[in-house]
């Protein structure tokens, strides 16, 4: 199990250096002097030289890279340009409303999505699961930033049961987790659905059955562990999506985390803080894979020796 | 009538996918004869109107008619899916191409780009790329196109592995065809089926992405009417105007279920073990 990690953990390695490479030739990608963008249209010939110099921009781009390179591997990510703070102090501050908010959509998104995946699939052509398969097609055809307004319009604006933005209190967390998390439970339920159906096909359950099991301990003990296996791979798989979904949400309902800080520092060209921000995130989002597929491999043995 | 087409006109929500995808096309093609209004024509007195026989789905807070412009919106809605959808595909489609037969250092490089683009979640790099080239519905069509491409190329380069060890491409290079040939006439015809689902299903994906990216501003401007960036018009009405965010919203969940329910038709038909499901 350590040599698979190892080895898992080395083959992260390019995968890190095309991740920096992609987010340090953002800033580059932009018509013009990146100095003046840091400046604004306003500042002086001599203040963009001055700037150009601090910063390296004179020199040729593979230097550049290198050097910024150096500087992010010591958690120096530079300041932004706007608030002048530096930006892995503002990724620090934000950061945790993130994870609340995306852990907490998870967890959602894996109690509701498995129990209506196994209720879906034991009780196949029921209205059970009619039901839940047509609440799952329409999560995952919910535009969320639609999902967020509407659920703003319906339990803040017109019942007032809930706060429609802020951070700090449970209930100012129930509207943006639930909207994050709709559309991974659709993808979820789906997938356990069709994965359960899979497995309660096998010999082994029929076999279990046959042994005079009762129901609940083929599904769950049986039947549940195997059609898992896929689900995990899913969850990694999704975990971007939660990222960029975070985004959204975030933006709607004035949650103070990365996504909102990120959508804030676009149209001001923040280009410190875009970067930091999209890097902190693919890296979070790297870990995470590695971190699934370790968990595949103790879930799938065969894994590790393939 | 081909088996595949009996196959899936048996499915009733591929057919009723269908349906909606097909009143779409129309509503795009015919914008102008449909829209009871001009999409940008603004009337000051009728701003933030409910619906009314004038103006079915209510008004904006310039005036305008929001039937009208969700209408019309339906054009720039295809064009997204369309566009985006296609140099995904076509770059996708390539590089797994060239992995799958290939092999070797150009699949690890391929495969490494493969696991590079997927670290990233596809709205944050759109955004930031998007920022940078500065806002507009070409760049989003543009960025959003080229950062979906990984999705097509694993698969692609999965399928061409298995066909390529196949006794037909065996036959083929034996009769001395060339590696263009036999990917274009031997080994493409036979993994574009699962491209083609892969591709019906991603529409509805762009189609959301490009929309929130109109939402946050970076998409199609003013007075381009995009479903995203009416709904983001919205926001600030939503207490006394919430016509305007709603029904655009409509619009794009529509789209993407119709979309949806032809992807899963197609999946279904063309992998019989999920036929009896």
């Amino acid at each position: 199990m350590l040599t698979f990690i190892i080895r898992r953990f080395f083959t992260m390695i390019p995968i890190l250096i095309g991740v920096t490479l992609i987010t340090f030739s953002i800033m580059h990608l932009s018509e013009g002097d990146p100095a003046r963008i840091m400046l604004g249209l306003m500042a002086s010939e001599e203040a963009i030289a001055h700037i150009r110099q601090v910063h390296g921009l004179d020199l040729p781009l593979h230097i550049q890279y290198f050097r910024w390179l150096g500087r992010i591997i010591t958690g120096d990510f530079g300041r932004s340009i706007q608030s002048r703070r530096p930006v892995i102090e503002m990724i620090r501050d934000r950061l945790p409303a993130t994870l609340e908010l995306t852990v907490t959509a998870m967890i959602i998104a894996l109690l509701v999505g498995i129990t209506a995946g196994i209720i879906s699939a034991v009780k196949q052509y029921s209205w059970l699961d009619y039901s839940s398969m047509t609440f799952a097609l329409f999560g995952v055809s919910m535009p969320p930033f639609w999902l967020g307004l509407m659920m703003m319009l319906i339990f803040g604006v017109r019942l007032g049961w809930l706060p429609i933005s802020g951070r700090g209190d449970l209930n100012q967390l129930v509207m943006p987790a639930i909207v994050l998390s709709t559309a991974q439970m659709a993808i979820i339920a789906r997938l356990v659905r069709s994965s359960m159906l899979e497995v309660i096909r096998q010999d082994y359950i029929l076999t279990a059955r046959s042994k005079g099991l009762a129901e609940r301990i083929v599904i769950y003990k049986h039947a549940l562990k195997n059609a898992m296996i896929p689900v995990v791979t899913m969850v990694a798989l999704q975990l971007p999506f939660l990222f960029g979904g975070a985004v959204i949400t975030e933006t709607i309902f004035s949650w103070p985390g990365m996504g909102r800080m990120l959508v804030g520092s676009l149209f001001e060209r923040d280009f410190p803080v875009i970067q930091g921000t999209v890097l902190i995130i693919a890296i979070i989002v790297m870990f995470a894979n590695l971190l699934a597929d370790i968990v595949y491999a103790i879930v799938d043995p065969r894994i590790r020796f393939d | 009538m081909p088996k595949f087409i009996r196959d899936l006109s048996r499915n009733k929500l591929a057919i009723v996918g269908i349906i909606i995808v097909f009143i779409i096309i129309i509503t795009a093609i015919f914008a102008p004869q449909l829209a009871p209004n001009s999409y940008r024509q603004q009337n000051l007195r009728a701003r933030l109107s409910p619906p009314s026989s004038d103006y079915p789905l209510g008004t904006d807070a310039l005036g305008r008619c929001v039937l009208s412009r969700i209408i019309y919106g339906s054009r720039i809605a295809l064009m997204y899916g369309i566009v985006i959808v296609s140099i995904s595909a076509a770059a996708g489609i390539t590089l797994g191409l060239m992995a799958g037969f290939f092999g070797g250092y150009i699949d690890s490089v391929i495969m490494r780009l493969v696991d590079i683009t997927l670290s990233f979640p596809v709205l944050v790099l759109a955004l930031a790329i998007v920022s940078a080239l500065g806002p507009g519905l070409y760049n989003v069509m543009v960025v959003l196109g080229i950062v979906g491409w990984s999705t097509y190329a694993r698969l692609v380069r999965g399928q061409v592995l298995s066909v390529r060890e196949t006794d037909y491409v065996m036959a083929a290079r034996a009769l001395g065809a060339s590696n263009g040939r036999m990917i274009v006439f031997h080994v493409l015809p036979n993994v574009i089926g699962p491209v083609i689902v892969v591709a019906t299903l991603h529409f509805p994906s762009a189609l959301i992405a490009a929309s929130a990216l109109s939402f946050l501003g970076m998409g199609a401007q003013p007075p381009t009417p995009c479903w995203g960036a009416i709904l983001a018009d919205g926001r600030a009405y939503l207490r006394n105007a919430h016509w305007i965010a709603t029904f655009p919203g409509v619009a794009i969940m529509l789209t993407v279920l119709g979309f949806n329910f032809i992807g899963d038709g197609l999946r279904d038909v063309l992998d019989p073990r999920l036929r009896k499901r």
